[in-house]
């Protein structure tokens, strides 16, 4: 697959600035990380993987592989760079879920690479209502909502994620599973109402 | 929520989500109300939100293919893959569990394992093993395909299951082990989770994943050595946790932990939220700790399985299954240091006389029966233990020598083995005890002998005979043996309390005998007490006690005496807060003292020391909340309470800690149809609602009470034997229909109330039926049904 055309030099200067402490620098980065996640599900489905699933994982994965490259980051701007991808995938996500609903109610249009991208995520799952759950989350404990985020939306294994956050992987299983369980407790909130 | 509910939240459901059942419940118990509500909320649903909120990436999706097989739905992620449900292409009817191998573990260890796992398991076959029916490759991640087994989890199973059926799963669990170890096959990782229980109540070992073909020639490979990570320090044994190569005393722990558990409800070795190096030094080091309530014999079997010594461990899984089984049985369990088995192994020694010899032989069989008793009467309702019954029966006439085996082997009921038993036991005893003459040893064993046999015959704690005619024959028989020594030791006096303690001629309804009896004991006490013999106090409190309990004394000396009992054992629970024992007596003497008032019609003091019994009983239960006895003890207690609130005017209150004791001895009775003394009790718990109910107004419901109990006493009376409660029944019956204006109906009750009656009845004080009633009316019927002629 030759077909890439993005720039790496533009991420690793984000990621390099915001490891410097630039705050900014990460609500730069989603957005191209956004549109890589879109350009790259695109360019899978068209080719010769068509209607394979894609998984959360293989997505930010490829879009780091293809960004960076593996030598080319160091290992805080590689975490930097999967907290970016995490962020953005979960709005990859989100604007799916919206879109679909949006499509149901006869209003605005799917993107037309993510409709035909089966997410590998439950097909149960309300994407919507686990975003505004998290957002409460967030609130409460951003330290631990950061690990659900990786996590989930960035699919990070609980190895990866401990490195990325800094803790043991122990601590990351702990943490994940009672966010997941209050997380659930909250959605089910939210579909109730 | 705020950050700090949230804190509490989530140490909570961390804590108990690893908490076996037991700690669960005590766990939650202890939060603040909302805690506990989003704790339970989060548990409850906890699987469900494994499902839908862990990233699904690498899963494979529903109609992937492996081979022949396809996949239906994800089931699980283990340690070494993820588990789905499928089926063989075109047979949709039989489902299989697909196990692949996840990408994050492909290591060339790993791999390794899991090819290792497919060729051992294809050798195994076991009912109780997990059966491998294929395997293969699929884009380089190897599957296994294993038979699919419906069933629970091992520690979701254990909940509501009675102890006689968790240890008979558990035995299934050491056959299989044990098939396992004959192959050559150590599974290393024995959990709950590694152990399935179908509907019918068959277990499944799964998971031999890293278990290794045991190589007797050559040590551990290098890359065997170096995933000992995978293994679940919960269940690791000290070796392992050492890194050192895990064989089968390695197994053999894990299973111990796990019988454990299994017994208890209570983790074994809780590491989990321990740095590694302390979790290593709980494992290496910490024995296990027997919890209160734990039965002595079962904790000695999982002490000694999981004993941090391999030597020190039973030798196979097969032993260890042994050793249940010899529990189950009632006999002496290997894992216990020797004790009265072994003493009284040596009295057989020392007195070569072939009566000694049998002597022993006859107490073994009674201990194993009385053991045997108690099990079997948990079990009973399980069809599948009839075998068992059988067997166990067989094995008994086996040990039972010196009599015809085959009277024993095709018994129906356990009453008349029982009975048989008791009654060989005694005959045994008296040609022992002409040739004692002078030998104070085995005089005194004679005589503890003839307790044990009067104990089988009568006592007021535990199933029995219900024959205190017969018991107190052969306390008599003992004591006289002791008496007939020339020199009597202290230790013979304290027999000789101890007999004089046990004789139930109270119950006999012998009430001069039962005053001569306290008197003589109350002097063997006092001897005792000039001598300040260990013992000498309680058996004065009991001897009290005695006292206490003969109605024969003014209120006034009854209350002194209680006084003076109720103060000794109030000591002796200070001394020992959690002695269930003493907490039995202590309600006991307050059931007692409440009965001293309410005959005086002193209703707060009755209620008082009611209350006071209820709390005893009920705290004494929640230590050991399965036991009959104690279930039993509280029900007396509720309906004591119930009844002297009803008396003192407090009637819905009444009556609702009545139907509470209706509860409790339903199920008791339930539990076992064959007891007629659960049957009788219940009986008389229905009388007494039935006659509260009627004084209540409420007839429908009072004769419907009146009617069950009848039902119930019907099926144990004794023919041509008169019996109190039920002409008390049919006189409830009576008055429900008087009341109704129903004379016939009633007419019809006083008579059988009338013929029920046994002759010389003797009304006693506050008893449900008064003799004069029942003639007065019973008069009064035919007297009507003659002028309606």
């Amino acid at each position: 697959m030759s077909g890439h055309d993005a720039n790496p030099a533009p991420i690793t200067q984000l990621l390099s600035r915001w490891s410097a402490g630039d705050a900014g620098a990460f609500d730069a980065l989603v957005p191209l990380v956004y549109g890589e996640l879109r350009r790259l599900a695109r360019l899978l489905l068209s080719g010769e993987r068509s209607g394979h699933t894609l998984s959360c994982t293989g997505l930010v994965h490829e879009a780091y592989l293809r960004l960076a490259g593996p030598t080319q980051i160091d290992w805080t701007n590689r975490a930097h760079f999967f907290g970016a991808a995490s962020r953005a995938m979960r709005r990859v996500l989100v604007d799916h879920a919206r879109g679909r609903n949006a499509l149901k109610r006869g209003e605005g249009v799917v993107p037309e690479e993510l409709d035909q991208v089966v997410l590998a995520v439950e097909p149960d799952l309300d994407v919507i209502a686990l975003d505004r759950a998290l957002e409460e989350f967030t609130a409460l404990d951003p330290d631990r909502a950061k690990v659900v985020e990786l996590r989930f939306f960035g699919g990070l294994s609980i190895e990866e994620t401990a490195e990325v956050v800094g803790s043991s992987p122990a601590t990351v299983k702990r943490d994940w599973s009672a966010a997941r369980a209050w997380l659930f407790q909250r959605m089910k909130g939210y579909s109730n109402q | 929520m705020d950050r700090q509910t949230w804190d509490q939240v989530r140490e909570a459901f961390l804590r108990a989500n690893e908490a076996l059942p037991e700690e669960r419940r005590e766990l939650l118990a202890a939060l603040p109300p909302e805690v506990c509500h989003e704790v339970t909320a989060m548990l409850k649903s906890e699987e469900e939100a494994a499902r839908v909120l862990e990233p699904a990436d690498g899963r494979l999706p529903r109609g992937a293919s492996l081979g022949a097989y396809v996949v239906e739905e994800f089931v699980a992620q283990g340690g070494m893959g993820e588990v789905y449900r499928g089926h063989r292409r075109a047979d949709f009817e039989k489902s299989v569990a697909l196990k692949v191998l996840a990408p994050v573990f492909l290591l060339r260890e790993a791999e390794r394992l899991f090819a290792r796992e497919r060729q051992m398991l294809a050798q195994l076959t076991h009912p109780n093993i997990v059966t491998l029916l294929d395997g293969g490759h699929i884009e380089g991640r190897p599957y296994l395909v294993m038979e699919w087994v419906e069933g629970k989890r091992l520690d979701e199973w254990t909940q509501g299951r009675t102890l006689i059926e968790r240890l008979d799963l558990f035995r299934q669990i050491c056959n299989a082990v044990q098939t396992a170890h004959e192959n050559l096959i150590v599974h290393r990782d024995l959990k709950p989770s590694n152990v399935l229980v179908t509907e019918g109540g068959q277990a499944k070992l799964l998971d031999f994943g890293v278990a290794k073909l045991m190589d007797w020639g050559g040590g551990d490979s290098e890359p065997t050595r170096s995933i000992q990570r995978l293994f679940t320090l919960r269940y690791a044994s000290p070796e392992q946790a050492r890194g050192m190569a895990a064989g089968v005393p390695s197994d053999i722990y894990s299973l111990g932990l796990l019988f454990f558990e299994l017994v208890t409800g209570r983790r074994a070795q809780a590491v989990e939220n321990l740095p590694m190096d302390e979790a290593l030094h709980f494992i290496t080091s910490r024995e296990l700790a027997r919890p209160a309530g734990m039965d002595r014999d079962l904790f000695a079997i999982a002490a000694k399985a999981a004993a941090k010594e391999p030597g020190q461990r039973y030798r196979s899984a097969a032993e260890m299954g042994e050793d249940l089984h010899r529990y189950l049985r009632g006999y002496a369990v290997l894992a216990h240091p020797p004790s009265i088995g072994y003493r009284l192994g040596k009295l057989a020694r020392r007195n070569k006389s072939a009566a000694a010899v049998v002597a022993v032989a006859a107490l073994a069989v009674l201990a194993a029966l009385a053991a045997f008793i108690v099990q079997f009467r948990v079990a009973q309702r399980e069809r599948s233990l009839a075998e068992k019954r059988f067997e166990a029966a067989r094995q008994m006439a086996q040990l039972m020598v010196f009599d015809a085996p085959q009277k024993l082997a095709g018994v129906p009921a356990t009453l008349e083995v029982r009975q048989w038993t008791a009654e060989r036991a005694a005959d045994y005893l008296a040609q022992l005890a002409r040739g004692v003459e002078g030998d104070v040893p085995l005089a005194l064993s004679v005589a503890r002998s003839y307790r044990q046999v009067a104990f089988q015959y009568f006592n007021t704690n535990s199933e029995n005979l219900n024959d205190p005619a017969k018991a107190l024959d052969a306390l008599e028989r003992g004591a006289a043996v002791l008496e007939r020594l020339r020199h009597k030791s202290a230790e013979v006096w304290v027999e000789l309390a101890e007999n004089r303690l046990a004789r139930p001629y109270v119950r006999l309804r012998k009430l001069d005998p039962a005053v001569a009896n306290e008197k003589a004991a109350f002097e063997i006490t006092e001897r005792l007490r000039a001598e300040r013999h260990p013992l000498a106090e309680e058996l004065h409190a009991r001897v009290l006690y005695l006292q206490a309990t003969n109605d024969r004394h003014s209120p006034a000396e009854l209350i002194r005496i209680w006084g003076e009992v109720e103060r000794f054992y109030q000591e002796q629970l200070r001394q020992a807060p959690t002695d269930g024992e003493r907490m039995r007596q202590l309600a006991l003497i307050h059931k007692n003292v409440s009965g001293v008032y309410a005959a005086r019609s002193d209703w707060p003091e009755a209620l008082r020391h009611d209350r006071l019994a209820v709390e005893q009983d009920e705290r004494r239960l929640k230590l050991k909340p399965d036991d009959p006895v104690g279930r039993m003890d509280l029900s007396f207690s509720y309906g004591r309470l119930g009844q002297d609130l009803f008396l003192s005017g407090q009637r819905v209150e009444g009556i609702a800690y009545i139907r509470k004791a209706l509860a409790i001895r339903r199920a008791l009775a339930e539990r076992d149809p064959q007891d007629r003394r659960a049957r009788d009790r219940l009986a008389w718990m229905l009388g007494l609602l039935s006659d509260h109910l009627l004084a209540a107004g409420e007839i429908p419901e009072a004769q419907q009470a009146a009617r069950e109990a009848l039902l119930l006493l019907d099926a144990i009376k004794t023919p041509g034997v008169g019996d109190y409660s039920i002409a008390g029944l049919h006189r409830l019956l009576a008055l429900g229909f008087e009341k109704n204006a129903r004379r016939d109906e009633a007419c019809l009750e006083w008579q059988a109330a009338q013929a029920a009656l046994p002759a010389g009845y003797v009304p006693m004080p506050g008893a449900l039926l008064r003799e004069e009633d029942v003639r007065k009316y019973a008069a009064a019927c035919a007297a009507r049904s003659s002028s309606a002629r």
